[in-house]
């Protein structure tokens, strides 16, 4: 297994976009020419090994290391190879990603996935706000690809989520699936107020809580096969989600009734 | 050729192209599976006036099906592409959906697709909701029980039709019980079905009648009751004759399963059974010939 490394050398001031470095942009490239590609710093256009040593090749991905939270669009459209991230990254992770894989071993800031079209990212620990989300005044957020994370996420998860999954394994904070048109947010932990405010379709999973949202209708209890489907899926794809949903027997919420909406929260107990 | 006694006729079986899919069908109990697929293969016995010719295939354990509940596989083979999208859509529409606790997926996955959820879901009246998983659509379509999944599309594959082959014997009692024994073993062959009633049939046709409306009548030369008015293939002794059709997806599992089948019965009923025939149209229906004396090499 040969990755080419990335390490940061020093801490930084000001934000990086990291968008060219991706397996498909630098690919054929070699070192020096690499180290050579010019990057924005403050008003400045620097040289990437200002900033980064480089070593290794890159036959199977890219290992980034160092604290990268002022990094931002790394693995951006990235449509094949794997990032692996030893560190905290900045904001737009995986922004429009269409295949591959990104692991964090570490935590990441806002919009992490936002508008990903597929592939998988996962997150060690924590995640901020609009995970899976749309850009700021685009229509769709994430219409595909799978989002894990291990820690907590911030508000607006899912925010105008049109299909894919997200799976949560600690909390959520407010507004959850907000606007959301379609796909899958399964939580592990508790999650805050607000959840599918003006969701249209689509599917909340949570475990084990009360869910008082006058905007949704109870619609009783009943077995769920595709959870089932889903769980198999996402077993193939690691061994975390086995046995995710312990019971297919979930309580059925189906809203936003202010926006006439067919999405639904399903409760496990 | 004689293999124990039985004679091994110099002929072939002659089959001819169709088109073919594999559904998956699953269900929270046996009984409620097999209710679903027998009522959807049922009446799926022959082209000529069912539309399709089906059959189950195999049962698939719970860890090998899309949901993990007991599943069973379903081959429905027709003439051609369209027919079968029409014949899966109405048999699935009326013997899948319709049954408790069932759902649907394609067993198959080739670059040519036909509707299946895709179609079906109008029934729910606009509260049917797609969920895409693994880069598959499903459809979870409202039923007065709750839910009934089906997959969007299944796929469409080559298939073969019309392999046989026929068991001449010198009782009714022994050449079915011989059939019996070669379904049972013919039926542990993947990608292959047998789709009349048991496997087997009695009512071998030839091509036109001398009614101008039929394609097909009985085929006289192997009917033991009119050995002595007609062109008879058979023998003085011969009292029944019964045939095993063959469908597949592919040459090698058909021909297995006539190789398997005549072993059984050369091996367990060579005092009933004079000869293993096949039928045939002189090579001009099909492009698809089983020598039975080179499969049995």
């Amino acid at each position: 297994m040969s990755y080419l490394n990335i390490k940061l050398k020093k801490k930084l001031k000001f934000r990086l976009d990291l968008s060219q470095l991706i397996p498909g942009k630098i690919g054929k490239k070699t070192k020096t020419e690499i180290k050579a590609l010019k990057i924005s710093y403050g008003n400045e256009k620097r040289n990437i090994s200002d900033f980064f040593s480089i070593s290794g090749t890159l036959k199977n991905g890219i290992i980034f290391k160092g604290d990268l939270s002022k990094c931002d669009y790394i693995g951006n459209q990235m449509q094949n190879g794997e990032i692996i991230i030893n560190g905290n990254t900045g904001n737009y992770l995986g922004n429009k990603m269409y295949d591959g894989r990104i692991i964090v071993n570490g935590s990441t800031s806002d919009y992490t996935g936002c508008s990903l079209h597929g592939g998988e990212i996962i997150i060690k620990k924590n995640t901020g706000d609009y995970l899976g989300s749309s850009q700021q005044g685009n229509k769709i957020g994430m219409s595909g690809g799978l989002l894990l994370v291990h820690g907590n996420a911030g508000t607006r998860a899912g925010f105008k989520m049109r299909a894919g999954v997200i799976y949560i394994k600690g909390n959520t904070k407010n507004f959850l699936g907000n606007q959301m048109i379609a796909g899958t947010i399964i939580i592990n932990g508790k999650v805050g107020s607000n959840i599918g405010l003006l969701m249209k379709r689509g599917t909340i999973i949570i475990k084990n809580q009360k869910f008082l949202a006058p905007h949704f209708n109870y619609n009783g209890t009943n077995e769920y096969i595709f959870l089932k489907i889903m769980e198999f899926y996402l077993e193939k794809i690691s061994k975390e989600f086995k046995n995710i949903f312990p019971s297919i027997y979930t309580k059925k919420y189906l809203g936003d009734v202010n926006c006439k909406g067919m999405g639904e929260v399903l409760i496990i107990s | 050729m004689i293999i124990n006694g039985i004679k091994i006729e110099k002929t072939f079986a002659e089959a001819f192209p169709m088109k073919a899919s594999r559904l998956i069908i699953t269900a929270e109990s046996k009984y409620w599976l097999k209710k679903a697929v027998d009522s959807m293969t049922g009446f799926a016995t022959s082209v000529i006036a069912c539309g399709c010719e089906g059959g189950i295939e195999k049962e698939i354990p719970p860890s090998k099906t899309p949901d993990g509940r007991l599943g069973m596989t379903v081959l429905i083979f027709a003439m051609n592409s369209e027919n079968l999208a029409k014949q899966v859509l109405r048999r699935v529409g009326q013997c899948i959906l319709t049954t408790p606790t069932t759902a649907c997926f394609s067993g198959l996955e080739t670059d040519e697709k036909i509707n299946l959820g895709n179609a079906i879901r109008y029934f729910g009246d606009g509260f049917q909701i797609s969920k895409r998983i693994n880069n598959k659509k499903f459809w979870r379509i409202p039923v007065m029980e709750g839910e009934f999944v089906i997959e969007d599309k299944t796929s469409v594959t080559s298939g073969i039709g019309g392999g046989n082959i026929l068991i001449i014997g010198t009782s009714n009692k022994e050449v079915l019980k011989a059939g019996e024994a070669a379904v049972k073993e013919m039926k542990k062959i993947n990608n292959i079905i047998l789709p009349f009633p048991g496997g087997i049939v009695r009512s071998g046709s030839k091509v036109g009648s001398k009614y101008k409306n039929l394609i097909a009548s009985t085929n006289n030369a192997y009917c033991p009751t009119l050995k002595g008015i007609t062109k008879t293939s058979l023998g003085e002794d011969i009292e029944c004759v019964l045939e095993i059709v063959i469908d597949g997806i592919n040459e090698k599992d058909i021909a297995l399963a006539i190789k398997k089948g005549i072993n059984v019965i050369c091996k367990k009923f060579n005092k009933g059974i004079k000869s293993i025939s096949a039928g045939n149209y002189g090579g001009k229906l099909g492009p698809f010939h089983f020598h039975l004396r080179d499969i049995m090499k």
